[in-house]
């Protein structure tokens, strides 16, 4: 079976080739034919399945037939996906001069306007930073997102989810109605939001929605080479039981991604590691747009062994070189733990996944077991007379310094203001509406 | 006024009290606090500036009349100003020393460290404590001064150039500018703009309160003048004499929140190592405990080990989003008004 048999025109059979790339995966041999002709589709995809090529390597096809902008337009949850999908569009479309234009947030606005304003054939983008476009940049800018053929929804559980429901409302208030584009859908869990999409019956003089592994992907276990590991410890020596573990033998050298829950703790952390000499880089929320892609790539090319990251890093990062995962915090969500750990042990390698167990995080744990369907083994290697003698003062001393600094500079000040802003407009809209009903009142007496 | 000094930094506090050092320019960067503070002790510094202090509020406005010294200077100072302010374009800010030894210390803030007569004798790199007399002179100096704030700058004016203007009027010791938000420079100069550096305010210190009075009475809202051709000739300058204020004043509360930060650090690890220790205990305890519980069950299989829980720990929330998870756990899933409408709109 080769990517021509499926249907995909030659010249991207011979990019995929030149990428290495000769025979389609299960979702893309499932998904191909049957976007081309013209059905939407659902695709239960784990990240690292090559969904990429399932909905590229059709819109790439008819693309080619008929180039013109805006074609088809992807919508990711987050910006490094964003950029990381723009990178293999860019890659597989050289040989036909594609045009790409990513439109993700923390980037210059007016420079992406003008952008969107030449029609680039594909759009990738975040939801927020695409409503604001269509809100604040004017009927040229976005003409192009009116006549689209085709879009995709990656990561859809997280996509449909309540956090993006205002900006996706807005960025189909000017997308075509369904009937004029095709919709393809990617999910790693069956949400509510997806079951729905999927039990809807199909718009009239539209194939059926095709499903792939939809119900099946919930199912889908952690890879075999992946061994889970715990410590328990209270919640007050973490980051000590971290520095012991970074520590351990086996684990001196392997590049490794640590989880943490919030901005603040992986801010703390990296300062911390930073003191204790590991070359870190983080990755979360707030910071910069430009300090978050030097930092991946800085992780990418190794520069930094460690990556502290929230769970903007817990989706589709592909990073194959990634040998241990750290969850120094636990995931409320146990499909998260599993996305978290789903970084290390890709594509057939070996990988570790220690977590770091706190006193209130047993709860936690039991449902992520139940979900894996394995029991996490202890780590032995790290005893408490090892953290004692090594880590212990070290660690802490470096972390209350860490915590000093951050009070100076003002970390999370920004989102401070942003909220205060956001609490004061709601505010407004709110006296604006009783005025409104006062004004009713006083014309009705 | 406290958010403005926020920017200056502590060692020009110290460095103006007991450095006023003429031939050995000596460098450092704003970074290296520690080397500045090795040279001069704390305690030495306190002690100097409680005295200053005490002296400060008996009389704050007094007049001193001894210029007779410095007039000649000022003559050749305006000299060289006037051949300052014709090539202030080709002047670098960077590394220049002033027409009459002046030493400017870029510290990535732009602050112009001036000389006045050297009253701490840093020879060899040792350090002499200050003598009565000579502390005493260091106080009517610095009794003597007077600051001006400068609530605009004309733009691009390096502080050179404003050095050279306002002298003028003076002798000017210190002379401090705050750059711009670096986020508007980088944004300036990505949409092709100045590429010069644009400084937003600022505080000068005269050696004489007279000076700065002049200074400020006559140069506020007024036009700088000088040469027709001149760049800055119908540009306004707003100034005020700060009275009752001098340069200390403006580092100062950063020294103490430096002291206060300090001191909050330290008390914060004393808390720390009593966690450690705890902790520690806690190992031992529970080893303890587990060795007795060992030897129990050596000496009787059949006991029961007595592994009641001690305490409990309220649990954090576990939530999903899958479809098939309890309805519980994904409370906070369920489509709101917003994502439904999105819903129906798929496909």
């Amino acid at each position: 079976m080769s990517f021509e048999d499926l249907g995909v025109s030659r010249w991207l059979s011979e990019a995929l080739a030149a990428m290495k790339i000769h025979t389609p995966t299960a979702i893309q041999s499932g998904c191909i034919p049957k976007i081309l002709s013209g059905h939407d589709c659902i695709g239960g995809a784990k990240t690292g399945s090559g969904k990429t090529i399932a909905f590229a390597a059709p819109m790439l096809t008819q693309w080619s037939e008929d180039p013109f902008g805006i074609f088809g337009l992807v919508l990711t949850p987050t910006r490094e996906l964003a950029l990381q999908i723009a990178e293999q569009f860019a890659a597989l479309g050289a040989s036909m001069n594609i045009k790409i234009s990513v439109v993700v947030g923390g980037e210059d606005f007016v420079k992406q306007t003008l952008e969107l304003q030449k029609k680039p054939h594909f759009v990738i983008a975040t939801p927020g930073r695409l409503a604001d476009h269509i809100l604040n940049s004017g009927e040229e800018t976005i003409s192009g997102l009116r006549r689209i053929k085709y879009l995709v929804l990656d990561e859809a559980d997280r996509l449909l989810s309540n956090s993006f429901g205002g900006d996706l409302e807005r960025c189909f208030s000017v997308l075509p109605p369904s009937e004029k584009r095709q919709t393809c859908l990617f999910t790693a869990t069956v949400t509510d939001a997806v079951r729905a999409l999927k039990e809807k019956p199909p718009a009239q003089g539209k194939p059926p929605v095709f499903l792939h592994e939809v119900e099946t992907v919930d199912q889908v276990a952690i890879p075999s080479t992946l061994s889970i590991k715990y410590v328990f410890v209270p919640s007050y020596v973490k980051e000590a039981y971290l520095n012991s573990i970074l520590r351990l033998p086996q684990y001196e050298k392997s590049t490794a991604v640590i989880f943490v829950n919030r901005t603040t703790t992986a801010e703390v952390l990296r300062r911390t590691l930073r003191k204790l000499e590991f070359r870190v880089a983080s990755l979360h929320s707030e910071m910069p747009q430009s300090e978050r892609t030097n930092s991946v790539q800085r992780f990418k090319a190794g520069a930094a062994r460690i990556l502290i990251a929230t769970d903007v890093a817990s989706r589709g990062l592909d990073i194959p070189s990634v040998e241990l995962v750290v969850n120094f915090d636990i995931p409320a969500d146990p499909d998260d733990f599993i996305h978290r750990v789903g970084r290390t042990a890709r594509a057939g390698r070996s990988g570790d996944a220690v977590t770091i167990i706190a006193e209130k995080d047993i709860d936690r744990i039991a449902s992520i077991e139940e979900r894996i369907n394995k029991k996490m083994e202890l780590l032995e290697e790290v005893t408490d007379d090892s953290v004692i003698t090594d880590s212990l003062t070290a660690t802490s001393v470096a972390k209350r310094e860490s915590l000093m600094e951050m009070d100076k500079e003002n970390f999370g000040e920004k989102r401070k203001i942003n909220r205060k802003k956001r609490g004061l407009e709601t505010e407004k809209i709110r006296v604006v509406k009783s005025k409104k009903e006062k004004s009713k009142k006083s014309l009705r007496q | 006024m406290s958010k403005r000094i926020t920017k200056t930094s502590a060692i020009h506090d110290k460095h103006s009290i007991i450095t006023r050092d003429t031939e050995s320019g000596f460098e450092y960067d704003s970074d290296s606090e520690s080397d500045v503070e090795n040279v001069f002790p704390n305690i030495r510094v306190q002690r100097i500036r409680d005295k200053l202090y005490q002296d400060e509020d008996e009389d704050e406005d007094e007049q001193v009349d001894d210029e007779d010294e410095e007039d000649e200077e000022d003559k050749e100072d305006e000299e060289d100003d006037a051949d300052n302010f014709e090539n202030e374009n080709e002047e670098e800010v960077d590394d220049y020393i002033d027409g009459d030894g002046m030493r400017n210390f870029d510290m990535g803030e732009s602050i112009e460290v001036g000389d006045v007569d050297s009253t701490s004798e840093r020879k060899n790199g040792k350090i002499k404590k200050l003598t009565s007399r000579q502390l005493q002179k260091e106080q009517k100096r610095i009794k003597r001064t007077g600051v001006c704030y400068l609530s605009r700058i004309p733009p691009y004016m390096k502080p050179a150039t404003l050095r050279s203007i306002l002298s003028r009027f003076g002798k000017i010791d210190r002379l401090f500018l705050k750059p711009e938000d670096s986020a508007i420079y980088h944004k300036r100069v990505k949409y092709g703009g100045n590429k010069k550096k644009n400084f937003t305010e600022g505080w000068v210190e005269f050696v004489n309160k007279k000076d700065a009075k002049m200074c400020a009475s006559t140069l506020n809202a007024n036009k700088l003048g000088g040469r027709k051709t001149s760049y800055y000739y119908d540009d306004v300058i707003n100034m005020k004499y700060l009275s009752g204020f001098k340069w200390f004043d403006l580092t100062q509360q950063i020294a103490k929140e430096n002291e206060v930060r300090q001191a909050k650090l330290s008390l914060e690890l004393s808390q720390q190592q009593k966690l450690n220790k705890t902790f520690v205990n806690n190992v031992e305890k529970s080893k303890l405990v587990s060795t007795i519980q060992r030897k129990r069950k050596e000496r009787d299989p059949e006991h029961e080990s007595d592994s009641h829980i001690r305490r409990s720990f309220k649990q954090r929330k576990v939530t999903s989003t899958r479809a098939d998870a309890d309805e519980e756990l994904k409370a906070r899933a369920q489509p709101d008004r917003k994502l439904s409408d999105v819903l129906s709109k798929v496909f």
